[in-house]
C-alpha cells in the first residue's frame, strides 16, 4: 500500500481517536506517523502499536534537573516531553519504561519541525548508554530504536547539517498494518440511516438538470 | 509577515475590520469573489507567462467519449490535464459524493503522461475514489454534464447557430464538477511535494489549474460533437459566449469543516483580504481613472446580478435587495463624491447601513481597481503554520486569552437545547462529513470536534479549578483531553482571524455560509443554494480561454456579463 503522507496523517489520527484517544493527541500521533514514514520508517506500525487501549494520562514528576515520566506510555506522553523542554531548554526530560520508542522519535521529529530545533534521545540501561539518536526537523539516523523498556532522556541539541531527506519518498505501508489502521479509524464513522440519507445534501433532488 | 491584525504600510497604521465583525457566519456567507481569489491569481500568472495550452492527445469519438490530454507550462514546470469522457445513464447521474460514475473524470498530471501512464490512469481515474493514484497525479476530479445546456449547445452549433443567450446567462456552464481532490487524497501527491514551486505555492493553485483546463475541455468537447453531427454546417462557439461559459460545481457539507480544521490557513486568507481592504480605505485620493473604472464596475455588477438566478428563496431575496442597494450606491458614489478625500473609506462606512451582501459586494468592487496596490500583499508570506501549543503560557494567561478571543463562545447558553441541536460526524458511506440532528439521529457519540464554542466553555470550566500559575505544558499532561481546544485558543492569539465566531452546532447554523466563504475565496460566483447544506456555483465564468489567455484583458473578468452584442449574433 502506498498512501500519501497526508493520508497517513489523517488515517492514523482517526485511528487514534477511534481507539479512544483525545482528538488533540490523535493529531500529534498522526503527524508523528507521517514524519516517520517520510524518513523511511514504519510510522504507521509504530503508531498503531502505541495507541492500543490502555492508560491515556501520563504521570510526570518534577526533578532537580528536569522532569521524569514514570512508566512512559509514549502515546500518553505525546508532545508533552518536548513542550516541557521548550519552557526550559537547559533541563532534560526522562522517560522510564518507554513502550514504543519509534513513535517517540516521530514525536521528536514533529517537535523539531514546530520549533526549528533538535533533540538528543539517549537510551540508558542499567546505568549504561545504549543508544543516542539526534532528531532534527528533517533528519534522524538510527538503525533501529533499541530503546523499548529502557530509560530515555531527552535534551535539546543542535540541528544536524544533513541535507533534508527526500520527503517525497514513496511511502510503502504494510497492507495488514494499513488495514488495521483503517479498521480503527472506521470506529468513528457513523452508518447511514434512512433519516441521514433523507437529510443529506442533494437528497431527493435530480442532477439531470 | 507576522499574524497581527494591524500591519502598517509606509508608516501608516492600517485599521482592519476586526475578527468579531468579519468572522461571523452571516457575513462570511455573504462574501463575493475578489481579485485576490485563487482563480484570479492563477489567471494573472498564466497571462503574465503568456501560457500556451497544447493538446497532445485527442482520442474522442463522434459521440464525445474517449480521452484527451492538455498540457501547459507554468512557472517552469509542465502540467497536464488527462480527461476521460464515458457514457453515463441518466439514472446514474448524481452530484452527490456517494455517486459511483460520472460523465467525465480527470487528473492533473505532473508533467506529460506517457502512453503507459494513460493506460494506468484509464483504469483508475474513471473510478475516482475507488481507484489508486501515484504522486505524479496532483489533482483528481470529476464533472457531470449540465443536461440542460450541454445538448442545447451541441444542437445549436451543429446547425450553424450559436446557443441561446438567455439559456447561457441562466446556466453558464456545460459541465459541473462534483469533487476536486488534492493534497494526497487517494494516493495523489502531497501538497508538500509541490508547495515550493512558484506557480503552485499559493493555496489551491493546482486545483484551480485543473478546473481551468477542464473548462477548456468542455468547450472543445461540444465543438467536437457538433462538428461530428453537423459536418460542414457546424460552427465553433463564438468568442464572447465561449468566454462566458465557465465550469459549474456542486459543493456540499464535505467542504464545510475545512475552514475549522485549517485555522491558520483561514486566518491568512482573511488577513490578506482585510489588509487589502484597509490599504484601499487608507488611500487619501482616488485617481480619475480609478474612479471611472470603479463606476464602470458598479454598472457591470448590477448587470451581473441581473443574470444571477436561483430558486433558493433566501438567496433570491438577497439578490433582489442588493440590486436595489447597488443602485443606491451608484447614486451616492458619483465621480464628484468619489473625488473627495478618503472615498473608499467613506463608501465602506456608508455601506454599513445596507445588507451584508451589499457590503461585501462593495468590498469586492472597491478592491478591483487597486491591483497595483494589493495583488502582491501575500506574496512573501510564509505558508500557514501547523497550530502549536505555547507550553510556557500560564493558565492565568490562557484564561485571559479565552476572555479576549472567545467572549462570543462564553456567551452561548448551552443549557438551551437549540444550542447543541446538531452534531458533525463522518459518514461510513464515503467518509465524508455530515450534519446530524442530535435528538433524532444516532451517532452523536462519534461527534467531530467542530463544537468549538462548547469546548471553549469546557476549558474555561477546567481552568477555574486549576492553579493560575501552572504552565500549559503541565496542565496538558494531566488533561490531554483539552489539548485540541487549548491549541485552538493559543493559535487564535497569534491568528485572530482563525476562528469562525459562531456556534457550529446551533440549530440556526447554516453550513452553506461556510461553503460560500471558502468558495468565494476560490473565486466562485453565481451561488445557487439548493438547501442550507449545498450549493451550485460557477467557476471561471468570464475568464480568458485557452486562446485568449495571452490577451491584454486577461485580468478583466470580475462580475462577468454576456456581451450585449451576442444577442445580435444569435438572431
Amino acid at each position: 500500500m502506498k498512501p500519501s503522507l497526508n493520508e497517513i496523517n489523517v488515517v492514523v489520527r482517526k485511528a487514534a481517536v477511534g481507539v479512544g484517544w483525545p482528538y488533540g493527541v490523535g493529531e500529534d500521533v498522526g503527524r508523528a506517523a507521517a514524519w516517520l514514514v517520510a524518513q523511511g520508517h514504519d510510522g504507521v506500525g509504530a503508531a498503531i502499536a502505541a495507541i492500543q487501549p490502555g492508560a491515556s494520562v501520563a504521570r510526570c514528576e518534577p526533578k532537580a534537573d528536569g522532569w521524569t515520566f514514570l512508566h512512559a506510555r509514549v502515546a500518553a506522553v505525546g508532545l508533552s516531553a518536548f513542550e516541557l523542554l521548550a519552557i526550559d531548554p537547559s533541563r532534560r526530560v526522562v522517560l522510564r519504561n518507554v513502550d514504543h520508542p519509534l513513535l517517540l522519535i516521530g514525536l521528536a521529529g514533529i517537535a523539531a519541525v514546530d520549533n526549528g530545533g533538535a533533540y538528543m534521545l539517549t537510551g540508558c540501561s542499567t546505568g549504561r548508554v545504549t543508544e543516542r539518536i539526534n532528531v532534527s526537523a528533517n533528519h534522524a539516523t538510527f538503525a533501529c530504536a533499541k530503546l523499548a523498556g529502557e530509560t530515555v532522556s531527552i535534551e535539546r541539541s543542535i540541528p544536524s547539517n544533513h541535507a533534508p531527506l527526500e520527503t517525497q519518498a514513496v511511502a510503502v505501508v504494510d497492507d495488514a498494518v494499513w488495514r488495521q489502521a483503517l479498521t480503527l479509524a472506521a470506529r468513528k464513522y457513523v452508518p447511514g440511516s434512512e433519516t441521514s440519507r433523507a437529510h443529506g445534501a442533494g437528497a431527493g433532488l435530480t442532477d439531470n438538470d | 509577515m507576522t499574524a497581527t491584525p494591524s500591519p502598517t504600510v509606509s508608516g501608516t497604521h492600517l485599521k482592519l475590520r476586526p475578527p468579531e465583525q468579519v468572522m461571523r457566519l452571516s457575513r462570511m456567507g455573504a462574501f463575493y469573489p475578489t481579485r485576490l481569489s485563487f482563480m484570479r491569481k492563477l489567471i494573472r500568472r498564466l497571462s503574465r507567462e503568456q501560457a500556451v495550452v497544447s493538446r497532445p492527445v485527442w482520442e474522442i469519438d463522434a459521440d464525445g467519449y474517449g480521452r484527451a490530454v492538455y498540457s501547459v507550462p507554468l512557472g517552469g514546470d509542465v502540467y497536464s490535464l488527462v480527461a476521460f469522457s464515458t457514457p453515463l445513464a441518466p439514472e446514474h447521474r448524481s452530484d452527490r459524493v456517494i455517486a459511483e460514475a460520472w460523465d467525465t473524470t480527470y487528473v492533473l498530471y505532473d508533467g506529460v503522461p506517457t502512453s503507459r501512464d494513460l493506460d494506468r490512469l484509464a483504469k483508475n481515474v474513471p473510478r475516482q475514489e475507488a481507484g489508486r493514484f501515484a504522486r505524479t497525479e496532483l489533482v483528481l476530479c470529476r464533472a457531470n454534464k449540465s443536461v440542460r445546456l450541454f445538448e442545447h449547445v451541441v444542437e445549436r452549433l451543429s446547425h450553424g447557430r450559436q446557443p441561446d443567450a438567455e439559456t447561457i446567462r441562466r446556466i453558464g456552464y456545460l459541465l459541473r464538477t462534483t469533487a476536486v481532490y488534492g493534497n494526497g487524497k487517494f494516493g495523489i501527491a502531497d501538497r508538500s511535494r509541490i508547495e515550493m514551486r512558484p506557480a503552485l505555492r499559493g493555496a489551491f493553485q493546482a486545483e484551480m489549474l485543473a478546473v481551468w483546463l477542464v473548462r477548456g475541455f468542455t468547450h472543445d468537447l461540444v465543438e467536437h460533437i457538433a462538428r461530428e453531427r453537423g459536418g460542414s454546417h457546424a460552427v465553433p462557439l463564438q468568442a464572447a459566449v465561449k468566454r462566458h461559459i465557465g465550469v459549474g460545481n456542486a459543493t456540499g457539507l464535505g467542504m464545510a469543516p475545512f475552514l475549522i480544521s485549517h485555522p491558520t490557513l483561514l486566518h491568512n486568507w482573511m488577513l490578506e483580504r482585510e489588509t487589502a481592504l484597509a490599504m484601499v480605505r487608507a488611500e487619501r485620493r482616488a485617481a480619475p481613472e480609478t474612479i471611472d473604472r470603479f463606476r464602470t464596475l458598479l454598472g457591470r455588477a448590477g448587470q451581473h446580478l441581473g443574470e444571477w438566478t436561483t430558486n433558493d428563496a433566501i438567496q433570491a431575496s438577497r439578490i433582489h435587495d442588493v440590486r436595489q442597494e447597488l443602485k443606491d450606491a451608484a447614486a451616492l458614489a458619483t465621480s464628484a463624491w468619489l473625488a473627495e478625500p478618503f472615498p473608499w473609506n467613506r463608501l465602506v462606512t456608508h455601506a454599513e447601513r445596507w445588507s451584508l451582501e451589499c457590503q461585501e459586494l462593495l468590498v469586492a468592487l472597491i478592491l478591483e481597481p487597486h491591483g497595483h496596490l494589493i495583488d502582491d500583499i501575500a506574496q512573501h508570506w510564509s505558508n500557514a503554520q501547523t497550530p502549536q501549543i505555547a507550553p510556557g503560557t500560564t493558565l492565568r494567561q490562557l484564561n485571559r486569552h479565552i476572555a479576549q478571543q472567545f467572549a462570543w463562545a462564553l456567551a452561548i447558553d448551552f443549557e438551551a437545547p437549540e444550542a447543541s441541536h446538531y452534531f458533525w460526524y463522518v459518514s461510513e458511506d464515503k467518509q465524508e462529513p455530515r450534519l446530524g440532528d442530535r435528538r433524532n439521529e444516532a451517532g452523536a457519540d462519534q461527534e467531530m470536534p467542530l463544537d468549538v464554542a462548547r469546548q471553549i466553555q469546557a476549558l474555561a470550566q477546567a481552568l477555574k479549578t486549576s492553579d493560575p500559575d501552572e504552565t500549559t505544558a503541565t496542565f496538558l499532561i494531566r488533561r490531554p483531553d483539552l489539548r485540541y481546544v487549548v491549541r485552538r485558543v493559543q493559535t487564535a492569539v497569534r491568528h485572530p482571524y482563525s476562528e469562525v465566531q459562531d456556534n457550529l452546532i446551533s440549530a440556526d447554523c447554516r453550513p452553506i455560509d461556510l461553503l460560500r466563504c471558502k468558495l468565494a475565496q476560490f473565486g466562485a460566483s453565481k451561488f445557487d443554494p439548493k438547501s442550507d447544506r449545498w450549493t451550485r456555483i460557477t467557476l471561471f465564468q468570464g475568464a480568458p480561454t485557452f486562446d485568449t489567455i495571452q490577451g491584454s484583458d486577461a485580468d478583466d473578468w470580475c462580475f462577468p456579463i454576456l456581451d450585449q452584442g451576442y444577442e445580435t449574433v444569435t438572431q
